[in-house]
């Protein structure tokens, strides 16, 4: 693997396992005794490298096998087959390295404690991630100077508004200053102020500190504005993995079409 | 180590003060812990006036009815449901991705909750003692509490791990509601948490003796007032590495076919 | 509320378990276990001797309790124990609105149909009970005993009733509802197990110990005096009632 490869995925599968239940008491039964076994292949040998410093969107329609895919990268899920190396590791064995290296943020999962200040939140990490106080500090003026926040993190978490939250959610996920980020759906509920707030961030911290940077979402206009790259999953394969430009050739939508239009041409036909 | 270590106390010190803000709640919570012993101390008690003859001292019953809430409450844990509900909803997603296991969080919480609910449970308690006073007999050596300590931790961790546990099995099952409701069942009898496992008739006393939930709540007492003998400490250190041992294996597998739900 | 809006609340109620099957049968057989698990405490006591109980008639003792809080927990306390959040949430808006008495549609709208498993145990370990006691009480002394723990069952409610509106004065007062259930317990045992000041409270003010241990007694041929039980739960519904508009007045007022 070249070192400067952040993704490196071949042949990259995963098989759920389920067992199918016929409904009602004497379903559960006999699902007990004499279980039904069934397989799904939730994503198909998928092939992928991305290069440090790069912002890629991955989209998909709903159980395209995009989320599994994220979930494999960032080490939730072991892969049933294929090999996967994210920034030297092996995403499943979450060891401290990986683990610190990369961040997560969830658009609709809050990682910042509830009921007590963002900033307390903060102190955790920093515990947590082993940071030393110099470097803490540092980190939390220049995030919370960049993201605007420095009046909201002493306010408990429970009273800021969504759009607060978010960018006091992305202040944490940073925090340990990640080289890869996995932004899954961040802008979902936001109003368009805030959206373009976040998005104008996650642009400068991929030119200022190089961080690369993996973005799932629903809304076209966010991949339009940050990606350099795009990656369309659909039935657990990659089908497209280009530039913008070359997604609107391969989509045969006129030239002025908007990008809703041209994925919506891209997945038409998907049963 | 030590990071885990700093981070279980900066993780303990946040829960206790998020709880602080609940702790009215809490302290009805205790005053309710207290009365099914209260209710105990007073039947037993009328028994007795009236020629009752119990298989135990007046003062043994005393003892045990006023301390058995305080027990109780240390050695409970909360976990399994909240467990349960963040593997099937996707919350353990948050945990898996940092370099912190979600355990620690569910150990500092629980812990948390003991050193809060201690200072609320403390007055109902005394005021049982207070009531009860001329039966009430505390050991003065203090060999005897030097042992109960870790008797009374030891019993906590095991009531940690079987919450682990039964939380775990939620990585297979859709709802572990009812295998946790029916250990709760079998608790409450067996644990001595209602009723002193000596006063149960003699024929069950072999069985009552080496079942796993009297070491959750009945033998650190036991230890306390002096009534336990050689083998009980080999029955604990058995129950603790089955149950230890147990909660480990079944965390294990289940993180390996986790499906990582939640979108 | 009408025997119809009433009716109409209860087929409601049967639809929701029906829907959720294995749920509901879970906490059948749970309070089914309750119940039975329950009866071992009271054994226990009873075999050390020292007063005329046996355990045969404690059994009655139980299986009467379990009747009276299996119909207590179907009908009456699913609603107190959501009192607490009809305040704090501000649903109670939604009741208020409602062209019905709100207190009396607010204690009986919602209801746990699965909790009557125990109604049903309860009555087997009576007969049970009463056989190995070999007890046949006339039908007077089973009208009496009957007449006993109606009246228990309704002083105890309100007791719940009370507590469960502290709701509207104090900010965390959910856990009150536990408080009342444990009490409550204190009705398995045989009322002579309790002496002095404990039986007063729990043959007045905390009537627990009429839901069931009375009942029996009079079954037995021990009776007590009626007449002074009626015109006190007269006294209690009366307060019990003032205390729900006093409460209710501060509500509209804070809400407004």
């Amino acid at each position: 693997m070249r070192s400067d490869d952040a993704i490196r995925a071949t042949q990259l599968t995963k098989v759920y396992k389920y067992s199918e239940q016929a409904p009602g008491l004497k379903g559960a039964v006999k699902g007990l005794f004499k279980p039904v076994r069934r397989e799904r292949t939730a994503v198909d040998a998928v092939t992928l490298t991305l290069p440090k410093g790069q912002v890629i969107g991955l989209l998909g329609p709903n159980g395209a096998g995009k989320t599994t895919t994220i979930k494999m990268l960032c080490g939730l899920l072991r892969p049933t087959g294929g090999e996967l190396e994210v920034l030297g590791h092996q995403p499943h064995k979450r060891s401290f390295d990986f683990l610190s290296r990369i961040s997560v943020v969830f658009g609709q999962k809050s990682m910042l404690w509830w009921d007590v200040s963002t900033y307390d939140s903060l102190l955790i990490h920093r515990e947590m991630y082993a940071i030393p106080r110099p470097v803490f500090d540092a980190s939390v003026a220049e995030l919370t100077e960049r993201l605007d926040v420095a009046h909201l993190i002493n306010i408990p978490v429970r009273k800021l508004s969504l759009g607060q939250r978010m960018r006091c959610e992305l202040v944490l996920a940073l925090l340990h200053g990640p080289d890869l980020l996995f932004a899954d759906e961040p802008t979902v509920g936001l109003d368009v102020v805030a959206k373009l707030a976040l998005r104008n961030f996650l642009a400068e911290l991929n030119r200022d500190h190089g961080t690369t940077i993996v973005l799932t979402s629903h809304d076209m206009s966010d991949v339009a504005a940050l990606c350099q790259r795009i990656a369309l999953i659909d039935h657990g394969v990659i089908g497209f993995d280009g530039n913008l430009q070359e997604l609107r050739q391969r989509s045969g939508q006129h030239a002025d079409a908007d990008l809703d239009q041209v994925l919506a041409a891209m997945f038409r036909g998907r049963s | 180590m030590t990071r885990q270590l700093r981070l279980l106390r900066i993780l303990t010190v946040q829960e206790v003060r998020m709880m602080m803000n609940h702790r009215g709640w809490l302290f009805l919570l205790q005053v309710a812990n207290v009365l099914p012993p209260a209710i105990a101390l007073l039947v037993w008690h009328g028994a007795v006036d009236q020629g009752a003859d119990p298989p135990v001292s007046t003062t043994y019953l005393t003892s045990y009815l006023v301390l058995v809430s305080v027990v109780a409450m240390v050695t409970s844990s909360w976990t399994s449901g909240f467990l349960a509900a963040s593997i099937r909803l996707g919350g353990l997603n948050s945990w898996l991705v940092r370099p912190c296991s979600t355990h620690l969080s569910y150990l500092a919480n629980n812990s948390a909750e003991k050193l809060l609910k201690l200072g609320l449970i403390a007055p109902p308690v005394v005021v049982l003692g207070l009531v009860f006073r001329h039966d009430l007999r505390l050991p003065g050596e203090p060999q005897r509490w030097l042992h109960f300590l870790p008797a009374l931790i030891i019993a906590a961790a095991m009531t940690f791990a079987f919450d682990i546990l039964i939380g775990s099995l939620a990585f297979w099952m859709e709802d572990i509601a009812a295998i946790d409701r029916l250990r709760y069942l079998l608790a409450r009898l067996l644990s001595g948490g209602l009723v002193p496992l000596a006063l149960f008739p003699a024929v069950f006393q072999p069985f009552l003796a080496a079942q796993p939930f009297r070491f959750l709540v009945s033998f650190p007492l036991e230890v306390l007032l002096g009534t336990t003998h050689a083998i009980d400490y080999a029955y604990q250190a058995g129950w603790f590495v089955v149950l230890v041992g147990g909660a480990v294996l079944v965390w294990r597998r289940g993180l390996r076919d986790y499906q990582g739900a939640g979108a | 509320m009408t025997p119809r809006l009433f009716w109409a609340c209860l087929k409601q109620a049967i639809r929701r378990d029906l829907q959720f099957r294995s749920q509901t049968a879970i906490n059948a057989l749970s309070s089914i276990g309750d119940l039975v698990l329950g009866v071992v405490p009271v054994l226990i006591l009873t075999g050390a001797g020292g007063t005329t109980w046996t355990g045969p008639l404690a059994v009655v003792v139980v299986g009467v309790f379990g009747i009276s809080t299996g119909l207590m927990d179907c009908f009456v306390r699913p609603n107190l124990a959501k009192m607490h959040g009809y305040v704090r949430q501000g649903d109670l808006d939604l009741i208020l609105i409602r062209p019905v008495n709100a207190q009396v549609f607010a204690t009986l709208r919602w209801m746990e149909p699965a909790e009557l498993g125990r109604v049903l145990s309860g009555a087997a370990m009576v007969a049970v009970g009463l056989h190995l006691a070999d007890v046949r009480p006339g039908p007077g002394l089973v009208l009496q005993a009957a007449a006993w723990a109606a009246i228990g069952f309704v002083g105890f409610s309100l007791l719940w009733a009370n507590l469960a509106y502290s709701a509207f004065w104090f900010d965390s007062a959910d856990p009150i509802n536990e408080i009342a259930s444990q009490l409550r317990e204190a009705g398995k045992y045989p009322i002579s197990y309790f002496t002095g000041a404990a039986r007063l409270v729990l043959m007045t003010l905390a009537p627990a110990g009429l839901v069931a241990a009375v009942p029996v007694e009079t079954l037995t041929g021990a009776t007590s005096p009626l007449l002074f039980a009626v015109p006190a739960l007269a006294a209690a519904m009366l307060l019990t009632r003032l205390h729900w508009q006093l409460a209710s007045r501060r509500y509209s007022s804070a809400s407004s």
